[in-house]
């Protein structure tokens, strides 16, 4: 028997990994990640610069060669833009908002429901109140009056999810913190004595993760979703940036008229990305709750 | 007990008053309507005129208090865009809206109760693996995007249900209603599927972990040994315990649903509040947000009590350490 | 004898006040009241170099309030714990703000007072470095260095809670109090959950400590044969009030409070075997609402009209030894 243990980490990889589905799900994602880090490259076509676009290339359908002389593998947009190009960079837009969005939610709302759960008393009160008031109304009604109030745009948009989001964190890290708080650790720890902020970042916190990762990947696939609905209604990111929202929102008009495809394809991307989070996160939620472990 | 409704009947208070200052606060600080309310060429005079008519040359805390009073007095402002009055005109919305989520909500339980009783009895079976896997997507997929496939499925390729509108509609009690005409219900069919879709994966993982929860039970197992039928066990005494946290949950997610009609409205152009409300976003039409929005705060706070009441008078548990 | 540890007249009340709309309906109906416990009411107590105080009681009698006001976890609503005459913890915003490191606290639940997610040599390390008793460099020979001392291989460190038993647990608990190179520890229940063999191996790990190091030692427990084994002196607490002291045989041998003689009879003991089986009878009555006059009256067997009227005050009852009864003063 070693001296030294396996670390948490390495247990816990080898239990998510016991799923093929969450492990292609995690291949996907990163596969998504990789294809949106890399689009300036691999792109076909910049959709952004309005110079290689042609009107005579518009609307083609998927596998049509246009002016440029390439195959438009999934055909091309009102302004002769490539469906395929485009969907890279909205995977950009779209991943970035969700992981911005995601990461500062996840930030303020840890510190939200840690302070909550280790000051107690007022403090405790006033915040969770407030938490719980914003969860009592759905996140996308949130984001939607926020982004009304803000005004289009990348910044604002993650503003708004950000806004509407870390409720949950709170809320989760909240609820953590209170059941570990109770336990004799935590007194031991400042009554060594610790700082408290020291007993917060190392004690209670690294305790109260499981739940937090699990609300965090689904949170941040919820994040892409909201973002990709308030671009739909026409709320989200402008059409300079366009996420995969806004690109669907851009061929809807279209699609009564059977051009179907440059609404579609950027929605199965949407598609394929969420389902990828959700399956990963899915399996994070078996593996990291400890009811269902033998 | 008496504590415990005195409570939360001034907290919901608090809330609304408080919601009202921020949305107000909110939806103050966006854009200048008057660039949408009168026409750019218009010369000097008129502006002012419009300002002042409007009230929007006043500073914040007199526009609040202004608008405050006339909350009271059930006066919620003239809309800049159609010149009428915000509540009635958001009312006149109302009917389309509710009748929308009601069916929405039909359709969530109606299929949601037998497809989660039936995963939660037979978890292994291939049937129930489907369902389950289903209801994740229901669950993940933005409701925009499934409304788009239900179009394009079944309006553009198929053909066989309308895209968009209300279609043909009776009037009962001085409100249209869309369910009563054939073609009433073909366009209403689609938009409410749309929004049934997360209530109804809501409701099969309620069922089938409540079902699962219950059918090793004591109460069951005395029940099926006594040789009841399995119909009746399921349908009488497991479905029993089973409803109370289904209804809980209906009776909190009906809001959510209201607020989610947003997005459905606005892609099948069902003439309802949502669809007005994304159009007065757009056209920073402030009296009609400021209005639905409080509309929206009341009906969140007042569900949220009135499931906490129910709860109370239910659970003695919650009645009685309700207090802490 | 001057006490190195000392605790000064500490009383502790918790207090719940009712809510607005509690106090609302109150007006109206019956009268919502401030609940209020006293859970330490008024106990001096001091332990000297190198010395250990059983303090004894039932659950619920405020042993482990005590025990935490004495090593400063807890801010006492009156009186003071001191250490060498300094307080052991100042208030701040209501709260315990520990002053020293020289009083260390062990807890009664190996398994619940250590961090699973931290490997046991950092927990141990933890607090030294924090309070630069030890530095990077020198921190894996202080971690050996007191697992060694009680009785853990030092090759275990990078191991986590989990990995141990449960009186591996114990000493772990014991080696990171010790790493602060303490001059008291409060004990609470330490060796409580431990298997009966396990216990007396602890145990002698306590008494290899107090002979090495000099610590003073206050040892909450509810065994009364685990405190005669290891204390000198012991303390009986009953609702809050400590009702006698003294040093461990003689009140072991001639017990001067009804309810420390109640205790006593009720350790089954080999010698006696055959005789009858006198627990004190009754509850613990609930400390929300304290018996009046002398607390312990619903359960004596001596009870007297007077118990019922007057609380009796400690008294010196032979040399060195003090108890609260009114028996005592004929």
């Amino acid at each position: 028997m070693s001296t030294r243990a396996a670390s948490p980490a390495a247990l816990f990889w080898a239990e998510f990994a016991e799923s093929k589905v969450a492990l292609g799900g995690l291949f996907v994602f990163a596969l998504a990640v990789l294809l949106a880090l890399t689009a300036p490259w691999i792109t076909p076509q910049d959709p952004h610069d309005q110079a290689l676009l042609s009107l005579m290339d518009a609307r083609l359908p998927p596998g049509s060669v246009g002016s440029g002389g390439y195959t438009h593998w999934l055909g091309t947009d009102a302004q002769g833009r490539d469906v395929l190009s485009a969907i890279f960079w909205g995977l950009r837009t779209s991943l970035f908002v969700g992981a911005a969005a995601g990461v500062v939610a996840l930030c303020i709302g840890t510190t939200v429901g840690l302070a909550a759960a280790f000051f107690g008393g007022r403090v405790e009160l006033a915040l969770m109140r407030l938490v719980d008031l914003q969860l009592s109304f759905p996140a996308i009604l949130l984001a939607l009056v926020l982004v009304a109030i803000l005004g289009q745009g990348l910044f604002q948009v993650v503003v708004a999810l950000v806004a509407a989001q870390y409720a949950y964190f709170a809320r989760t890290v909240h609820g953590a913190a209170l059941a570990e708080r109770r336990k004799e650790y935590i007194e031991a720890a400042s009554g060594i004595p610790l700082r408290p902020t020291r007993v917060v970042l190392r004690h209670l916190l690294p305790n109260c993760l499981p739940p937090l990762i699990v609300v965090a990947t689904v949170q941040v696939a919820n994040a892409i979703a909201i973002e990709a609905t308030l671009s739909f209604l026409g709320v989200g990111m402008p059409v300079t940036e366009p996420s995969l929202g806004t690109l669907i929102a851009n061929g809807f008009q279209f699609m009564l008229s059977g051009r179907y495809w440059i609404s579609v394809y950027p929605g199965i991307a949407l598609l394929i990305v969420i389902v990828a989070i959700n399956l990963v996160g899915d399996q994070l939620r078996d593996v990291l709750n400890p009811r269902l472990k033998k | 007990m008496i504590a415990f409704l005195l409570q939360r009947l001034a907290g919901a208070v608090v809330v609304i008053f408080a919601m009202s200052l921020i949305v107000f606060a909110g939806v103050f600080a966006i854009g200048n309507p008057i660039d949408v309310l009168i026409n750019p060429a218009a010369d000097q005079i008129t502006r002012a005129e419009t300002i002042a008519r409007y009230g929007l040359d006043r500073p914040f805390w007199e526009q609040y208090g202004y608008f405050l009073g006339a909350l009271i007095r059930g006066d919620f402002g003239t809309s800049f865009v159609f010149n009428q009055p915000a509540l009635g005109l958001i009312l006149s919305k109302l009917p389309a809206t509710l009748e929308l989520a009601l069916a929405a909500m039909l359709i969530a339980i109606v299929l949601g109760i037998p497809l989660g009783a039936y995963a939660g009895l037979k978890p292994e079976s291939a049937i129930s693996r489907t369902i389950m896997a289903a209801s994740v997507l229901g669950f993940s997929l933005p409701t925009f995007w499934v409304g788009l496939m239900l179009i394009l499925v079944f309006s553009v390729e198929l053909g066989w249900l309308p895209s968009g509108g209300r279609g043909e509609t009776v009037l009962i009690g001085g409100i249209e209603w869309s369910f009563l005409t054939s073609d009433g219900l073909a366009h209403l069919l689609l938009p409410a599927f749309n929004l049934a879709l997360f209530k109804l994966s809501l409701i099969i993982r309620l069922t089938r972990a409540g079902m699962r929860e219950t059918w090793p039970a004591d109460f069951v197992k005395f029940a099926r040994a006594k040789g009841l039928s399995m119909r009746r066990v399921v349908l009488v005494h497991a479905m029993r315990n089973i409803l109370i946290p289904i209804v809980t949950v209906l009776g909190l997610e009906f809001g959510s649903v209201v607020a989610f009609a947003v997005v459905t409205e606005t892609i099948f152009s069902w003439p309802g509040m949502g669809k007005l409300v994304i159009d007065s976003i757009l056209t920073l039409d402030r009296p009609v947000m400021v209005t639905y929005l409080m509309l929206v705060v009341t009906m969140f706070v007042t569900i949220n009590l009135l499931v906490d009441l129910a709860y109370a008078a239910l659970d003695p548990r919650v009645r009685l350490g309700g207090q802490r | 004898m001057t006490a190195l540890l000392a605790l000064d007249h500490v009383s502790m009340r918790f207090v719940r006040r009712p809510s607005l709309a509690e106090r609302i309906v109150g007006a109206l109906a019956r009268g919502a009241k401030t609940e209020i416990v006293r859970a330490v009411d008024g106990v001096s107590l001091g332990l000297a170099r190198g010395e250990v105080v059983g303090l004894v009681g039932e659950s619920g009698c405020g042993k482990s309030t005590l025990g935490r006001i004495a090593a400063g976890l807890l801010l006492p609503t009156e009186g003071r714990a001191l250490l060498d005459g300094a307080p052991v913890a100042d208030d701040s915003d209501g709260r315990a703000a520990k002053r020293t490191t020289a009083v260390q606290m062990i807890f009664q639940d190996p398994f619940a007072s250590l961090n699973p997610r931290m490997r046991v040599g950092e927990a141990i390390a933890e607090g030294p470095l924090a309070h630069g008793l030890t530095d990077r460099a020198k921190a894996r020979d202080t971690v050996a260095a007191v697992m060694r001392r009680v009785g853990l291989d030092p090759a275990f460190a990078g191991r986590y809670p989990h990995q141990f038993s449960g009186g591996q647990r114990a000493r772990i608990g014991i080696a990171r109090a010790l790493a602060m190179n303490p001059r008291a520890i409060v004990a609470d229940e330490a060796v409580a959950a431990l298997d009966v063999s396990i216990q007396a191996q602890v145990l002698n790990t306590f008494l290899d400590l107090r002979r090495d190091l000099d610590l003073a030692i206050l040892f909450i427990s509810h065994d009364l044969g685990v405190v005669g084994h290891l204390a000198d002196r012991v303390a009986i607490m009953y609702l809050g009030r400590v009702v006698e002291t003294g040093p461990v045989g003689a009140v072991f041998a001639e017990p001067a409070h009804p309810y420390t003689r109640g205790l006593i009879e009720a350790v089954p003991r080999l010698d006696r075997r055959r005789a009858s089986f006198h627990p004190v009878r009754g509850e613990i009555p609930s400390p929300l609402d304290p018996p009046r006059g002398c607390h312990f009256h619903p359960r004596c067997p001596h009870v007297m009209p007077r118990c019922r009227e007057e609380a009796p005050v400690l008294r010196e009852v032979a040399p060195g030894r003090v108890a609260s009864c009114h028996l005592h003063e004929a």
